[in-house]
């Protein structure tokens, strides 16, 4: 069953498109990566997706459908509406996680602040939860956290402290932008491991923004690779680390030293240039100008395609490539 | 042998906290007897638990946190009870890199103004060497008139590590400097780190949680656990041959591309036991612990040319399974 569906979304701020007809839908307990360099546009996208967005014109919609049968096109719900989503059905995990906890508020007070609003859970109810969570998410002690500033917190513990927080009201929906990059692996692992329990368990659905292709590797369904705000790959996890279509998502693996083959290596392979800022983008495949298998036809001539190039009948491998034949043979 | 640029000499750090809001006042350690060199031209790579220190580490060896017992040694100097002026002309050596580059880059001042401030310390008035550093990160003298908004996040990360630069430091401890960037920063900013290295024979500090940057980067690697030290070794032998059964697990943990991760049923408890004081910090956790180890607490030894452990067990085979 459909869980939010994403009709060519498209974001400016005056000037040219930042996300750029952005189309893709998810099931019920699908976690799907979004991935690309940065200024690809991924946070920007999911903000409007969820009505996030302070300024800018949105296009396009992200038609929600909860649990209980209602839908909602998040990317144009009223505040009054969207008070009674987030948090509760829909939750979101910042990028920044200095910035999106108060700093002068006890991480008890925060954690109460939450519960109380979320999930109708006050005193010492609230308590024994706020301890529960922070056990879940890995803290070593959490009653004395709980009476901590963020300030007093390491990196990790702050990030751990958010995540606690935004799965509190067991939502639907989760986005989470680049939600473990500052925890140890261990920690890391155990926190994914949280987060495919709590999709087991209630279904969950979550978008998880991150660089880190060997995190999203872990725990994806499928990976939706943007670029110059558009989408440029659409696979599902398996297909996408055994044969990606596109020139650029196989950049992208490159450029990240895998564990088991780090020594030999003395320097990393880099990516020449960088994505073309929104008014610098030719009328070719944006990735022309970096792109090893570039041709000048078609590759500079016209726009490929997002095209399915899946075999099954209701499979979904997207990509957007002129060439991406050629370059499979 | 010379003397390392850097020397950490059983260093400890303690904060106090309550338990409850009446409760006694305890001490709990942030850092417990640390001790490492870092070489001079050395990249040494600090990884280890979220909360075990690394970062109260970097700062004490920058002497922005003070100890709470131990001895810090800067090219052989004791710098340990340095404070005020005595103490400015050792923080120049030292400069720090940021996770955050937005955070720590002035947004309304030009890059020509952000980065005169460290020549002006050195009392340097002309823009050469500004222009000179620029290309080094490889940039070209139109940057001057911006502001560090007009710049993306790899460029703003390679900025902060140019103003770093020109204060003209033997050390930069890098504090997940790294981490926030997507991979292909990441690798020009690692890339980079490595010809300051080779050109200048810089030394480096650097911290991090992805085990295969960390392990690219740097000639030797720590482990931290709960505020200890538990194991440092050059970088591949600590990779292909972990002799603590913490680092084991940490290499066992590291996500690999193509890798899956299965729900867990339920909390892996046995991480939130408390530390214990006596024993090895890590003896609730490990699956090869014997009485002794949490009666008493294991010391740093070396078990191979420098390679250094504080697990008690030598006949253990920790090697990773593909090996
Ligand atoms: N409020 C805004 N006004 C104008 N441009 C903006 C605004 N917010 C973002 N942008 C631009 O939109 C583009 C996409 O930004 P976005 O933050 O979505 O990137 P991202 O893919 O999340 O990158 P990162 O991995 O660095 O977080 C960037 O070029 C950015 O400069
Ligand atoms: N000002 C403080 N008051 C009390 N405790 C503190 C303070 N600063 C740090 N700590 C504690 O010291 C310990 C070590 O913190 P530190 O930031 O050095 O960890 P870290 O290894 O850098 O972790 P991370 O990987 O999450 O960044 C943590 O348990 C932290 O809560
Ligand atoms: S269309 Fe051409 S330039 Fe674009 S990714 Fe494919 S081969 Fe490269
Ligand atoms: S000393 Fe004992 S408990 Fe500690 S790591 Fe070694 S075997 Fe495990
Ligand atoms: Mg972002
Ligand atoms: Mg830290």
């Amino acid at each position: 069953m459909t869980l939010l569906s994403v009709r060519d979304l498209g974001v400016d701020f005056g000037g040219p498109p930042i996300v750029d007809g952005v189309s893709f839908s998810m099931k019920r307990g699908e976690i799907v990566a979004l991935v690309g360099e940065s200024g690809s546009g991924k946070s920007v996208a999911s903000l409007a997706l969820m009505g996030l967005l302070g300024r800018g014109n949105v296009t396009g919609s992200a038609m929600l459908r909860l649990n209980d049968g209602r839908e909602t096109d998040l990317a144009r719900i009223s505040s009054r509406e969207r008070r009674g989503v987030l948090g509760r059905h829909v939750s979101m995990i910042f990028q920044d996680p200095l910035s999106s906890l108060d700093p002068i508020q006890t991480i008890g007070a925060q954690m109460r602040e939450v519960l109380a609003l979320h999930c109708g859970l006050l005193g010492r109810k609230a308590e024994a939860r706020a301890v529960e969570l922070l056990h879940e998410v890995g803290i070593v002690d959490p009653q004395a956290c709980l009476k901590l500033i963020p300030q007093r917190l390491s990196g990790g513990m702050r990030q751990r402290v958010l995540i606690a927080m935004a799965i509190a009201g067991e939502p639907e929906l989760l986005l989470a932008d680049e939600p473990t990059t500052a925890l140890d692996v261990t920690v890391q692992a155990q926190v994914l491991r949280l987060l495919l329990s709590l999709r087991a368990r209630s279904g969950m659905g979550m978008i998880f923004i991150t660089h880190n292709l060997a995190v999203a590797s872990s725990i994806t369904d499928r990976v939706i690779v943007l670029y110059a705000g558009q989408v440029v790959e659409d696979a599902p996890a398996d297909a996408f680390f055994a044969a990606p279509a596109m020139p650029y998502s196989k950049a992208l693996l490159g450029a990240a030293p895998g564990i088991d083959s780090v020594f030999g290596a003395r320097r990393l392979p880099t990516l020449r240039g960088q994505v073309p800022a929104p008014g610098e983008r030719g009328v070719g495949c944006r990735f022309a100008p970096r792109c090893d298998a570039m041709r000048p036809t078609p590759c500079q001539t016209q726009m490929p395609d997002l095209q399915n190039i899946a075999d099954g009948e209701n499979e979904v491998h997207a990509v957007r490539c002129g060439r991406w034949e050629e370059l499979a043979r | 042998m010379t003397a390392p640029v850097l020397s950490v000499q059983g260093v400890s750090k303690t904060y106090t906290q309550r338990a409850g809001l009446f409760g006694r006042p305890s001490q709990t350690y942030a850092l417990r007897e640390v001790s490492f060199d870092l070489r001079t031209g050395e990249i040494l790579g600090l990884v280890g638990e979220s909360g075990s220190g690394k970062t109260t580490a970097g700062r004490i060896a920058m002497r922005l946190v003070e100890p709470s017992d131990g001895k810090i040694h800067l090219a052989g100097q004791d710098v340990t009870g340095l404070s005020g002026a005595a103490l400015r002309p050792m923080r120049r050596r030292i400069q720090l890199i940021f996770q955050d580059p937005s955070a720590s880059l002035n947004p309304r001042q030009t890059i020509r103004q952000i980065l005169r401030t460290p020549l002006r310390l050195r009392g340097i008035t002309d823009d050469a060497e500004i222009v000179r550093m620029l290309a080094i990160i490889g940039m070209g003298a139109e940057a001057l008139d911006r502001t560090p908004a007009m710049f993306s996040g790899g460029q703003r990360q390679r900025l902060s590590i140019a103003r770093a630069l020109l204060m003209n430091p033997d050390i930069i401890v890098a504090d997940e400097a790294v981490s926030a960037l997507d991979v292909c920063v990441q690798a020009q900013v690692v890339n980079l780190l490595l010809d300051l290295r080779d050109q200048f024979g810089l030394s480096i500090l650097f911290i991090g949680h992805d085990l295969g940057v960390v392990g690219l980067i740097s000639d030797r690697v720590g482990v931290m656990f709960r505020g200890s030290l538990v194991e440092i070794a050059p970088s591949r032998e600590l990779f292909e041959r972990p002799r603590h059964p913490y680092t084991a697990r940490l290499l066992a943990a590291a996500p690999r591309q193509g890798g899956k991760l299965t729900p867990h049923a339920e909390v892996d408890t046995g991480r939130f036991s408390p530390t214990s004081v006596e024993g090895c910090a890590f003896a609730a956790l490990c699956p090869h612990a014997i009485t002794e180890c949490r009666t008493t607490r294991p010391v740093m030894r070396e078990i191979a040319p420098d390679h250094w452990t504080a697990c008690r067990r030598a006949d253990l085979d920790l090697r990773p399974a593909h090996c």
